[in-house]
């Protein structure tokens, strides 16, 4: 059994034996106090100190609310001893982690919060994993590369030191996302390129099969702009050839392989119908989009693959 | 279960009076009290089997006395269960027919033992009872018993053993409703039902509504115990929808099967912890009903992965599914992406293979011919290594060599195609191989060659008719395209004999007739081709034909015959009709009817402006007016068309008709021409005919380019600016782009010599772009840069630039780049070609001494510098250069005699004096 499994186990016995003092850190969602759950099932409430990674202790001001007042007091409290944590949230921290954060919350306040649970990535059920990824999914839809470095930083930390698997796999692949709008094209090559047989991950290598997809997509829009009659040119066409080849392989991955990851696979099919519509063949990028809106109709990129079919059926008109 | 065991403990005091002694482990009970303990320990340590026995030796003893009774009534359904556990079904069914009829039997007992009888009579085959009992039970017990689920269950499963399909689909569809309204208590008792819907809208045919259901699944496999079972019910849905054509439904069915290994990983984790949590639940020992439970799922688990660790080729056969699917909608590449997969990772297997040759297939029909041969290729390692005879390895083989033959690569095709013969030689599809060896060797033009294979396969291959007819037809080809006509015609006569009704007959006709043309036997040629039009007047070679025999009869002096066979060519075979076209002209020409020639010609130009021809036929009609010593109409015919069609950018023959025209202004008439194309240019540009204005520009250059070529470069110049290299010719994107050149506007020429590689990349005029960019790139030391263009010059060898020339720029750039043997190499290849001017293989002799003297080659550096002089000696400025260099060479290696009578030799040839090397080859010889 995984650490992440034994403390949901863990977490949820506790949680069964209806520990009284849980019920007094939390006020409807918000966790007002950060409170250290103990392998032994006794719960201490409180705030972290520090924690200190290389001794394995968390310093806690336990915080103890009675009649008389209340009173505080400093522990040290050995890692091995922590069932898992529950972090003091605000309600902002909350929905940034659920990913509910709409664009009322700025991108510093964001990254502010990021900031707060950095360092603690690796305990269990710290919220800073989650708020990263909003933070960097926030930061790649600028679409600017200076706020693509910080966003694959970001991820990298994620990638490398985050307690949850799922965000660890999620932040591999907006890295991948974040070294492509970088620029740094061939380095997300290489580093997809170690993804691309996961079949323990299938949505972590779909991911790196579409980065690779748009590179070679991107090369060859590259290539095409500048050698526009590229097909009548002896030395580009073999290069073109070769990159359509390579986007194509890579976009239609999803769908014939994993065509149960919806979204993936329908944005695959769109990018495969952007490249036949790049190279001036018409005929397959209908086809293409047909296949999509068949097989995807809920998808996300299904309706710009209506609108061009409706478009393409008027022009042949 | 409690219940049972205080009985029994009260059992057995109710029974000490007949028995006083209890009973030891180990001994064999005899007394009721002892049996009834010993079948109650049994019991409790889950002995069913010592139990039973125990409980049934108490009932055939004791059962029917009045004062055990109690005791028996309270045995009875204990016995029961023990032969459920022992699943002794038919013991059980009688023992719990009994207990039923107990009127002590307690409520919840009997509702067990109620569920319990439909199970038994389902085991024994009696449904219709089970399903009552089930009816029963489900009536019976209290809404929160999880053995209400399991009745439904079994009651819906029985309607599906029974094929009462119908029935089965409106019972499941009203509890899949029901638990519909609270799915998170009872998940899985969900999907199994949606399971059994599955497998009912199956049975009866209902694909859409199945469709349906299964749709309905795909977000909730992790609630389906038997997932394995469904992913199969899936998979089989899949396919009769493949079967029905309907390819987008089945595969979005195949999306949802997963991989072998996935199920059989999950199942065994599952049943892991299955087994983890019945030891748990025996270990508190107080769960009897959720351990049978438990005990249940894990078999229906373990059923499971018997049955499909059994199943051959699970993966393969998916994937061949999906991939037929794809197929269906013909999209070939996703096909061959899946196929390819399989060949890749799948083990061999007979699904494989098959999807193998496919694969290739697919990839010829999307024509990546590569990549099929690379799939050939994977097969044969796969499949056919090892003397290995795989099913399809000959076809596959074959495959192969049209792959390569797709893209050109001939000899590797024939190799493939030598492989497939000497694979199987008796086999028909090495016979196609054979055959198709030949068709190789006739398109990497070694005719000879072609010839012997195609003349060998009738010995080797007697039986197969079809090639030993095409051999024959090929063979006679093979000596046509050699320029053999006298064995074409033998061969071909030979054909249209064995073969008078063969698939090449008409072309066999024709290539005799033809052959007859090109032997100058016009009697002959006439009469075969005449023939050939009369018997064979939609053959594609009819037009050649009309050429031919129209060419046979002006070759007999027969004008009027010939001219009629050239009017008759259609104008949509264009070459063979212009051909035709032009030769009447010349007819007309010879017979001296200059009236009909001109009106021939003039009716081409009206017709015909968009022919590369065009210019030809104005030539002629010019020619026509200058013979009649009216330069001014003639003059007329070019400017009519240059002012029609001028401003089509389609027209790149616009170019060729301003040369022509040029021609007709010569000496003094220069300026006329210079004069006429300034005033064109104005009114082309005041009608805001921005092309036609550009090409006056142009050919008003090119009109002062002798005369006055710094005028003409800088109108170039101008011109570059009006330019759209997309739409207006290389030609003349060239020419400015070297005048922007000749002026040192080095930014801008680059710029255009830049536009006519992007717009116009297959030209012959890119050679010269390409130079223009290298000669920039060297004025400015990128040498890696200049030598890629000058390399791609090299490559295309179109003949439009002095190749000595860039051969030895490349050799400058190679040694700039310290690559010296490299550049000594280009140099090298420079002096081998023939077709480079005498001038340029002077400098590379220079070079080459020069480099040889610098890497200590000395003896071979002076046989290079005499050579320059001893067989270039015209290039004064090379040989002076060589004399010097040479001499001055001798002269390091000590010897001075030598040097001085080089010198001496030099300063004998007064054409050098004016070299800088001629003064030093005099002070040399003073000292």
């Amino acid at each position: 059994m995984t650490v992440t499994m034994s403390v949901t186990v863990t977490r949820w016995c506790h949680r069964l034996l209806g520990l009284a003092s849980i019920t007094g850190g939390l006020l409807g969602g918000v966790i007002a106090r950060d409170i250290i759950h103990l392998e032994s099932g006794a719960a201490l409430q409180g705030a972290i100190d520090r924690v200190d990674h290389g001794e394995g202790r968390v310093r806690f001001k336990v915080i103890m609310e009675g009649p008389r007042g209340r009173g505080e007091a400093l522990r040290q409290v050995s890692m091995k001893d922590i069932a898992f944590i529950d972090f003091a949230q605000s309600e902002l921290e909350i929905d940034v982690a659920a990913g509910r954060a709409g664009v009322e919350v700025s991108l510093a306040a964001m990254r502010h919060l990021w900031k707060r649970h950095e360092t603690n990535l690796h305990l269990a059920n710290c919220p800073g994993g989650a708020i990263g990824l909003a933070c960097i999914g926030r930061l790649l839809a600028t679409g600017r590369p200076s706020q693509a470095l910080e966003a694959e930083e970001m991820a990298g930390e994620i990638v490398h030191r985050d307690w949850d698997a799922e965000r660890r796999r999620r932040a591999a692949c907006y890295r991948l996302q974040a070294m492509v709008l970088a620029g740094r094209v061939s380095e997300a090559r290489a580093e997809a390129a170690l993804f691309l047989d996961r079949a323990d991950d299938p949505a972590l290598a779909v991911e790196a099969r579409l980065v690779l997809g748009h590179a070679a997509f991107h090369r060859l829009g590259e290539l095409v702009a500048q050698h526009p009659r590229w097909m009548d040119d002896r030395e580009i066409r073999p290069q073109c050839e070769s990159l359509i080849r390579s986007a194509l392989d890579h976009f239609l991955f999803a769908s014939l392989f994993h065509g149960a990851l919806r979204e993936p696979a329908a944005e695959g099919l769109w990018q495969a119908c952007r490249v036949y519509r790049l190279i001036n063949k018409p005929e397959r990028a209908r086809a293409v989009a047909r296949d999509l809106t068949e097989l995807y109709p809920a998808a996300k990129a299904c309706q710009r693959a209506r609108d061009y079919l409706e478009i393409e059926g008027e022009a042949r008109e | 279960m409690i219940r049972l065991a205080i009985t029994f403990f009260l059992l057995g005091f109710a029974l000490h009076p007949l028995s006083a002694l209890a009973l030891d482990d180990g001994q064999t009970p005899r007394t009721a009290e002892e049996l009834v303990q010993a079948g109650g320990r049994a019991y409790h340590n889950r002995d069913y089997d010592l139990a039973a026995q125990h409980f049934e030796r108490f009932l055939e003893a004791y059962g029917e006395a009045e004062e055990a009774r109690e005791a028996a009534d309270a045995v009875r359904p204990l016995l029961a269960i023990c032969h459920v556990r022992r699943r002794a079904f038919d013991r059980a069914a009688g023992v719990i027919g009994e207990s039923l009829k107990q009127e002590s039997l307690e409520e919840s007992l009997g509702l067990e033992l109620t569920f319990w009888q439909g199970v038994c009579r389902m085991q024994l085959g009696d449904l219709s009872g089970a399903q009552a009992t089930f009816a029963d039970y489900y009536g019976k017990a209290p809404a929160h018993d999880p053995r209400r689920s399991e009745a439904v269950l079994l009651y819906g499963t029985i309607f599906l053993l029974q094929n009462r399909h119908a029935e089965a689909i409106s019972f499941l569809k009203l509890r899949i409703e029901e638990y519909e309204k609270n799915p998170a208590s009872a998940s899985e008792v969900l999907a199994r039902l949606m399971s059994l819907q599955l497998h009912a809208f199956l049975r009866l045919g209902r694909l859409d509504d199945a469709l349906l259901t299964m749709s309905r699944t795909t977000d909730r496999f992790d609630q389906f115990v038997q997932i394995i079972g469904l992913q199969s019910l899936i998979l089989e849905l899949g396919s009769r929808l493949l079967d029905e054509g309907r390819y987008y439904d089945a595969i979005r069915c195949f999306h949802y099967v997963w991989p072998r290994d996935r199920l059989l990983s999950l199942q065994a984790e599952r049943k892991e912890r299955v087994s983890k949590r019945i030891r748990s639940l025996k270990a508190r020992g107080d769960a009897d009903a959720l351990v049978f439970q438990l005990e249940g799922i894990r078999t229906r688990i373990e059923r499971e992965l018997v049955h499909f660790a059994q199943v051959k080729d699970y993966d393969a056969a998916v994937q061949m599914r999906l991939a037929s699917a794809y197929l269906g909608l013909q999209r070939y590449r996703e096909a061959a992406l899946i196929m390819e997969s399989m060949l890749a990772d799948m083990e061999p297997s007979a699904v494989v293979e098959e999807a193998s040759v496919t694969l290739v297939k697919c990839w010829m029909q999307e024509e990546e011919w590569e990549r099929a041969a690379a799939a050939a290729d994977l097969y044969g390692e796969r499949f056919a290594a090892n003397g290995r005879k795989a099913p399809h390895a000959l076809e596959v083989l074959f495959l192969k060599g049209q792959a390569w033959q797709g893209v050109h690569r001939f000899e590797d095709a024939l190799e493939a195609f030598e492989e497939c013969v000497a694979w199987d030689p008796k086999s028909a599809t090495a016979a196609k191989a054979f055959f198709m060896r030949g068709i190789c060797l006739l398109q990497m033009e070694s005719y000879e060659k072609a010839v012997l294979v195609f003349r060998e396969l009738p010995v080797v291959y007697p039986g197969s008719e079809t090639l030993v007819e095409r051999a024959l037809y090929w063979e006679g080809m093979a000596h046509s395209f050699a320029a053999e006509p006298e064995r074409c015609l033998e061969r071909m006569r030979r054909y249209v004999e064995a073969f008078p009704t063969g698939t090449y007959l008409a072309e066999a006709v024709f290539r005799i007739a033809f052959s007859q043309h090109a032997l100058a036997d016009y009697e002959a040629s006439i009469s075969g081709l005449t023939a050939f039009l009369g018997e064979y007047s939609e053959s594609p070679h009819v037009d050649e034909a009309r050429l031919l025999l129209g060419d046979a009869h002006l070759a007999r002096g027969e004008l009027e015959e010939g001219m009629a066979q050239y009017a008759a060519i259609r104008p949509e075979s264009t070459s063979f009709f212009e051909e035709g076209l032009f030769k009447t002209g010349e007819a007309l020409k010879l017979s001296e009817r200059f009236g009909e020639m001109e009106a021939h010609f003039q009716s081409f130009v009206d017709a015909h402006a968009d022919s590369a021809r065009l210019p030809e036929a104005l030539h002629w009609l010019a020619w026509l007016k200058q013979r009649e010593g009216n330069v001014e109409e003639a003059r007329s015919h070019y400017w009519a068309s240059l002012d029609r069609l001028g401003n089509e950018p389609d027209m790149p023959s616009v170019l060729d008709l301003a040369g022509g025209l040029a021609k007709l202004y010569v000496g003094p008439q220069r300026p006329v021409l210079i004069g006429a194309w300034r005033d064109r240019r104005q009114e082309a540009l005041r009608e805001e005919r921005s092309t036609y204005a550009a090409r006056c520009l142009w050919a008003q250059a090119q009109a002062m380019k002798e005369t006055q070529p710094v005028q003409s470069a800088v109108l170039l110049t101008e011109l570059a600016s009006e330019l759209k290299p997309e739409i207006h010719s290389a030609r003349m994107l060239v020419d400015a782009a070297d005048a922007l050149r000749s002026l040192e506007s080095w930014t801008e020429a680059a710029s255009l010599y830049r536009e006519v590689a992007k717009w116009h990349p297959d030209a012959l005029e890119r050679e010269r772009a390409e130079e223009g960019l290298g000669r920039e790139a060297l004025r400015v030391n990128e040498y890696a840069r200049a030598l890629d263009h000058f390399e791609r010059i090299e490559r295309r060898a179109v003949g439009l630039v002095d190749m000595g020339e860039i051969l030895l720029a490349k050799a400058s750039c190679q040694r700039s780049l310290g690559r010296g043997k490299a550049a000594f190499d280009t140099l090298e290849n420079l002096l081998a070609n023939r077709s480079i001017s005498s001038e340029a293989k002077a400098a590379a002799l220079l070079q080459s001494g020069q480099w040889l003297a610098e890497t200590g080659e000395s003896a071979k550096a002076l046989v290079y510098f005499e050579r320059v002089y001893l067989v270039y000696g015209r290039y004064a400025r090379e040989v002076a250069a060589a004399y010097w260099a040479r001499g001055r060479l001798l002269e390091d290696l000590g010897e001075n005699e030598k040097a001085r009578a080089v010198f001496s030799e030099f300063v004998s040839r007064e054409d050098l004096e004016a070299y800088p090397e001629y003064a030093r080859a005099q002070a040399h010889l003073a000292r």
